[in-house]
């Protein structure tokens, strides 16, 4: 038998070992083999690494793989968990924003109004002391935040003080401000306490956050300042 | 067969149930992102997966892979439902990630044509020579196609079809190359 003829059966082979051929290519094909030992060799040889194939010994890796994967798993860890704490503190930072700075917001517009009032009030009577030209507090741009940690040491005990100092002008000189100036006026003040409890839960939650501690610490000054210009201005009045 | 059709309790079986359905697989839901729990699942299974990587892209890298097989199983742990055995769904993973580790499929696929004539000539010629070369080095040194589907049907029992989706090739391209290769192997069954 030619060697092309041989080899046309020996490209059979392992279809036949894997049961893939059809029964008239098996019938022909195990005709062949009877006659042809070189092809009954060559499957005996293939069949003899099928069986090698299948029995294979798996042995582990010469040296312990596991101390780098285990580094390079909580290597990953720390980082997902960096990213997720700069993901929360992106998240409270901006549910805190979402909640205080409506607050600060209004508390603005109110001391706006009630600035406003003042300004009419002092328009009225002319500049009193303590004050420097006519009052822009509505119309302060508000500056990007500070994001340096450095700042964020606002004293609460100044601003306790300031909002003691205005709730005493209320109480002692209710009568000479109309009933508007003074309702706002403690709207105003109502709303910047829970502002300024949001802010000082969000320190005591994540006081190591330098974006929110400045962010908040700012706006906290512009709260203040706004207050300490209100109470001059309703000292004017008085 | 490979995890999908076989599943054996020790993960370590002969290629009817290689991939295993570990009882620490079952304890990875309990386990969650335990590091320690998942230390166990390793050494469980870090020979069935090293040898897998030595055979399917060589000794050389087989350990550098096999690290990124088990890096890669910790992050798509969450993805593990715990209706399969872990053992092939690790399995099924570490064969991804193998072939990811080759060039695309377009490179393959002009591999797989080029491979044809570096097997001809190795056929019981070219790399018998090497007479201290044994079984499992010989398959490390087939032409990467007839590696990759010899080593996914005769010692990972994937069938034709499956290793053709996983190649990018036909099914007849998987059969011929799983021929040739046992044609070269023959020279190497006494070692």
């Amino acid at each position: 038998m030619g060697a092309n003829m041989s080899h046309q059966w020996t490209d059979l082979l392992s279809a036949y070992i894997d049961g893939e051929q059809d029964e008239p290519t098996r019938l022909a094909l195990e005709a062949h083999l009877e006659a042809c030992a070189e092809c009954r060799e060559t499957l005996r040889e293939l069949e003899q690494v099928v069986w090698r194939a299948r029995t294979l010994q798996d042995r582990p890796p010469e040296t312990d793989l596991w101390p780098a994967i285990a580094e390079r798993i909580r290597a990953a860890g720390e980082q997902r968990d960096e990213s997720s704490a700069e993901g929360m503190a992106g998240q409270r930072g901006a549910r805190r924003f979402a909640f205080s700075i409506p607050q600060l917001v209004a508390a603005g517009l109110a001391l706006a109004f009630l600035s406003g009032g003042a300004v009419w009030l002092v328009s009225r009577a002319g500049a009193g002391p303590g004050t420097e030209g006519p009052p822009r507090i509505a119309a302060e741009p508000a500056d990007p935040p500070v994001s340096t940690a450095t700042f964020v040491s606002f004293d609460a005990t100044d601003y306790d003080l300031a909002v003691a100092d205005l709730r005493q002008l209320l109480a002692e000189h209710r009568d000479v401000l109309d009933s508007a100036t003074v309702r706002v006026l403690e709207e105003s003040l109502a709303t910047i306490d829970r502002a300024i409890e949001e802010v000082r839960a969000a320190l005591a939650a994540d006081p190591a956050n330098p974006y929110l501690n400045a962010y908040l610490a700012d706006h906290v000054r512009r709260k203040m300042q706004l207050l300490r210009r209100a109470t001059a201005l309703v000292s004017a009045q008085s | 067969m490979h995890g999908a059709t076989g599943d054996h309790d020790d993960g370590t079986g002969p290629a009817g149930g290689r991939t295993g359905r570990g009882g620490a697989g079952r304890g990875l839901g309990r386990a969650g992102g335990d590091v320690a729990a998942f230390e166990r699942l390793y050494r469980r299974h870090v020979a069935r997966i090293h040898g897998l990587a030595r055979r399917m892209v060589g000794p050389e890298e087989s350990d550098d892979a096999t690290q990124e097989i088990f890096i890669r199983a910790w992050e798509k742990l969450h993805t593990f439902r715990g209706d399969s055995a872990f053992g092939t769904w690790l399995h099924r993973l570490a064969v991804n990630v193998l072939l990811a580790r080759r060039s695309t499929l377009a490179t393959r696929r002009q591999r797989f044509q080029e491979d044809d004539g570096v097997l001809d000539g190795k056929a019981g010629q070219g790399i018998a020579h090497e007479l201290r070369v044994d079984f499992e080095t010989a398959i490390a040194r087939l032409p990467s196609g007839a590696r990759e589907v010899f080593v996914l049907h005769d010692v990972e029992g994937y069938k034709h079809e499956e290793i053709a989706d996983l190649l990018g090739i036909s099914p007849g391209t998987s059969k011929s190359q799983l021929h040739r290769a046992r044609m070269a192997l023959r020279a190497y069954l006494d070692r």
